[in-house]
Formats: structure tokens, sequence, C-alpha cells
């Protein structure tokens, strides 16, 4: 079953295209990575695939429904993202975390806000002001506030970019977790992405070079570009 | 010990200052100190002082509503969207900014008078607006809108776009985002938007006599009843000079406390 199609997709920013693919499919339950080099295009596509952007050219389908300007609030609701740089709210970490599920309307007790914090090693924080919160701090409540509305796809840029190696493991722990959520990885680390990912793509500069089973993509990648990335031989 | 040059130069900064500040706050003391020995409270009971002091409320009151109303839309527009010629709207958008807001009394006659150009219009409609009370609210608008709208497009543009997206991200609909995060982020500079159009609507002279005319109890404002008052007795014209300083210190100071205490963060 696939939960994003994307076809003949590109997105321009003025006369540059940053991203050019031609296929991707993403299937419900699993866990992509996507890796590549600064500025190729990573971010950009997680940003389609949360549909805060619309592709220039090309069609981008969500569970069957074209993302444009239409698409429902509802599909729209069952993706979220955890930024590169998450901005959180000038109030309590607990009223983060319950941001969400306020939005939605959806009634919660302090339970459940609190299960997402101890999932991201945050119990003793629900009361404290995420502005005094450091980098990795606010970055694990960025993924608490995503997991607590238990979404059917999670897009996670970077997620432990700013963490220590004790949190790196308690976050891919959770993610290893992720049950029946599709979860879009994008990392920078591709020793993560062989730890977790079903399948791993590499973007450069925009396009989508391949896309394989996680083992064939470190083993035995088709094309040489993804041999010299993996072996950390600058590419462009 | 300072060196003689430092003391020279702070005795500089501080005779200058002091004598500007001297200069603009004199004045308005005077003013105040001939009012209390006018009997201000006396006066308050005269009945062109109270048309008028109601008139003035009343009238630029609505003229900030609309202009909020209106105006909050169009200045989202502009720091926000893709709007053609936008560097050309907003240098008219300036121009009654600049204006000696008799031009702007003259331009509005010449187009919503009996013979303006929606002159026509306006009677098979069965509406005259010069000379009435709605022309004294438009002449307010017209001068005072730009004030708002210039100061909420700023606040609209400066705006963090990743608070607006991770919330939208969040599951927010647009009306969420606007409603919780937009809108408290540019309060600050929407409220003090307000303040000045408002001041500025309520010490409109020059459109307002152009465009409305002078009539007791349905366009004369408080500025034009001072500007008549002195004509015939000095006194009511002191008090009135007293009340529009009082008021306008007094909602000054309120918004300039709101909007201290808001340097604002969304809100849930
Ligand atoms: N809003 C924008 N306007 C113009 N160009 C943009 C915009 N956003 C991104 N770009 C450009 O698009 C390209 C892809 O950016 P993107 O953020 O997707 O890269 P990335 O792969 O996530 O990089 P990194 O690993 O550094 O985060 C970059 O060259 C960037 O400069
Ligand atoms: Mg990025």
């Amino acid at each position: 079953m696939t939960l994003y199609q994307l076809r003949n997709l590109q997105h321009r920013y003025g006369e540059r295209t940053v991203l050019d693919l031609s296929a991707l499919d993403i299937a419900h339950g699993e866990i992509i990575a996507l890796v590549g080099p600064s500025g190729s295009g990573k971010s950009t596509l997680l940003r389609l695939l949360q549909f805060l952007e619309t592709p220039t050219q090309g069609s981008l389908l969500f569970d069957g429904i074209l993302s444009d300007h239409a698409l429902p609030l509802e599909a729209r609701r069952r993706v979220v993202t955890v930024f590169q740089h998450p901005a959180l709210l000038d109030r309590s970490v607990f009223d983060n975390v319950a941001y969400g599920l306020r939005l939605r309307g959806v009634p919660y007790g302090p339970e459940t806000i609190m299960a997402a914090l101890g999932r991201v090693g945050l119990r003793d924080y629900a009361r404290v002001r995420a502005k005094t919160l450091s980098g990795g701090e606010a970055q694990r409540v960025a993924l608490a506030r995503a997991l607590v509305l238990n979404p059917i796809a999670l897009l996670l840029d970077e997620p432990t970019a700013n963490l220590d190696p004790y949190n790196v493991g308690l976050i891919e722990e959770i993610i290893r977790g992720h049950g029946t959520t599709t979860v879009v990885l994008v990392t920078h680390n591709t020793f993560q992405a062989k730890r977790l990912a079903d399948r791993v793509g590499l973007l450069l500069s925009g396009k989508l070079i391949e896309l394989l089973p996680a083992d064939r993509f470190f083993n035995a990648p088709l094309d040489p570009r993804t041999r010299s990335f993996i072996n950390g031989e600058m590419v462009y | 010990m300072l060196p003689f040059r430092a003391h020279l130069g702070q005795t500089l900064i501080f005779s200058a200052s002091g004598a500007l500040l001297l200069f603009l706050v004199l004045p308005l003391f005077v003013l105040l100190a001939r009012a209390i020995e006018a009997d201000l409270l006396q006066q308050l009971t005269q009945p062109t002082v109270t048309q008028a002091l109601r008139l003035s409320l009343v009238t630029s009151s609505l003229s900030m509503l609309i202009t909020a109303a209106l105006g909050t839309p169009l200045a989202y527009s502009l720091a926000r969207h893709k709007v053609p010629a936008r560097s050309v709207i907003e240098t008219l958008l300036d121009l009654p900014i600049v204006l000696p807001p008799a031009v702007a009394g003259l331009a509005l006659l010449l187009t919503f008078g009996r013979r303006g150009f929606l002159g026509p219009v306006l009677e098979t409609l069965d509406l005259s607006l010069p000379f009435t009370t709605t022309a004294v609210i438009m002449a307010e608008t017209f001068v005072a809108a730009p004030f708002f709208i210039r100061s909420a497009q700023v606040g609209f543009a400066n705006v963090s776009h990743q608070l607006e997206e991770s919330a939208s991200d969040l599951g927010a609909n647009n009306w969420q985002v606007f409603r919780r995060v937009t809108l408290p982020l540019a309060g600050t500079a929407l409220l003090s938007g307000l303040i000045l159009s408002w001041a500025r609507a309520l010490g409109e002279f020059g459109a307002t006599i152009l465009f409305a005319g002078s009539f007791s109890g349905r366009t004369q404002t408080m500025p034009l009843a001072i500007y008549h008052a002195l004509e015939s007795d000095l006194g009511s014209a002191v008090a009135l000079a007293a009340i529009l300083i009082l008021i306008s210190f007094f909602f000054l100071a309120l918004l300039r406390l709101i909007t201290h205490g808001r340097i604002g963060h969304p809100m849930l």
C-alpha cells in the first residue's frame, strides 16, 4: 500500500529547480531514510510531504489525495514534521506537547502528555519554560509533540543533530518502535540510516539518485555516486 | 574627575535635551494651568463642549474600528502576498501621511461631493455625504488609516514564518495559525498602529473642515470647536484644548501600557 506517490515532480524557487523527482513511492509503515549533501533538497522534500508547499509541477498524492491548496485539513493533520530547527511556543514544555491536540480540539488528560514526554526522557521537564531548553532538549520536545498526535506519517529532519550519544540512542529506539507510522528520516549520519531504515535514498542536487533497501544501498549500490557518498567522498 | 572636555560634552547634551523638552512640554502645561484657572469643570457642562467631545470620541472610535477591520486584511496582504505594483501601492498609502490635510479634504470633496466624481452615483442612491457626521468619519479615516496600515504591515512582515509553519505542521488550520500565532505576534505593532491612527483621527482638522464643515453637534469635533471658540470665548477654547490633551495623554498612556506587557509570543 502506497502512502505517498510522487510523479514527475519538480519544485522551483524562482528560476532554480531544487527538486526533480521522476517517481517516488513511500509505503505505509516503512522507514525511509534520505541522505545527501547539504543543499540537495532533503528539507524541501519534507516540506512538500508535509504540504507546507505544493509542488511547482507534477503530482504528489497522499493516500490517494492530490496535494494542492484544496488538500483537506483532515489529511494534513495526519502528517507531522519535526523540523531541523524546531520552533517552540514560549510556554511550558507541557503546553508545547499539548498544542497539537488543542488545535484539533481533541480532549486529552495530563497522563497522555506526560507519557509522550516520558518517551523522550523529559518527564521532569513538563513545567519548564520551553524557551530555556537546550537545542537537544527542544528537539526532543518537538518529537514528543509530534508523537502525541499519533500521525500516519512522521517526517524527521535531522532529529538527532543536537543530541549526545545517550539521547541519540533514545530517539533511535523511538523511531524503531514506530509501529504502523510511516517515517521519513532525513539524516547526515549514514550509520543512522543503516541502523534504522528499511530503504535508503540518496539525493544529489534535487535528484533522487537511487532508493534501495538499506542493505543493498550500503553493500551493493547501483550508482557509483552512492558508493562515493557512503565512503564520505564529496559528490556534486 | 572627568576631563574638562567630557564635562563640556555632557553639559551640552543635557542643556540641548532640556531646552527641547521644555519647549515641547511647557506650552501644554501653561494651557492646562490656564484651564484650571478658568474653571475647567464648569466649562465641561457647556453644550458646545460636551457635544464636541462626544462627537470627537464617537467619530474617532468609529474611524478606528473601520480602519482596523479593513486595514488589517490589507496590511496582511501587503506583508505576505505577491502584490502587483507593491511599491506603487505603498507610496500611495503613504501620501495621506505627508499631504496637508486640507488637500485630503479637497480631494474627498471633489470625489464624494454633490458635484464630485461620485456625486451622480451617490445622488441616485439618495446619499449626500459632505457636511454630515459620516463625512467627519471619512475624513478622519482617510488621513489616519495609513498610520495603522503601515505599522500593521511591518508587524505582519516580522512574524516568524517558522512559528507559523510549525503551528500549521501541528495541525492548525489557516484561521488558527492567524488567530493564535500571527495575530498575537503582530499584536504590538497592530496596537501601536491603532494608537497612532486614533490619535491622528482625534486631532483631525483640515480635512474635516473642508469636507464636513463645522456644524455644532453634527460635524464640529473638538479641534474645530476650539478654532471656533477662539473667536467668541477664549475660556471654552482653553477648556476644550485641555480636555483634548488629557484624553490623548490618557489613551496614549493606557495603550502604551497594554502594548508594553505584550511584546508578544503566540498564545495558546
Ligand atoms: N525558500 C527558499 N527560497 C529559495 N531557495 C530555497 C528556499 N528553501 C531552500 N532553498 C534552496 O533549495 C536548496 C535545497 O534546500 P534544502 O533546505 O532542501 O537542502 P537540504 O538538503 O535540506 O540541506 P541541509 O542538509 O543543509 O539541510 C538549497 O540550495 C536552498 O538554498
Ligand atoms: Mg535541510
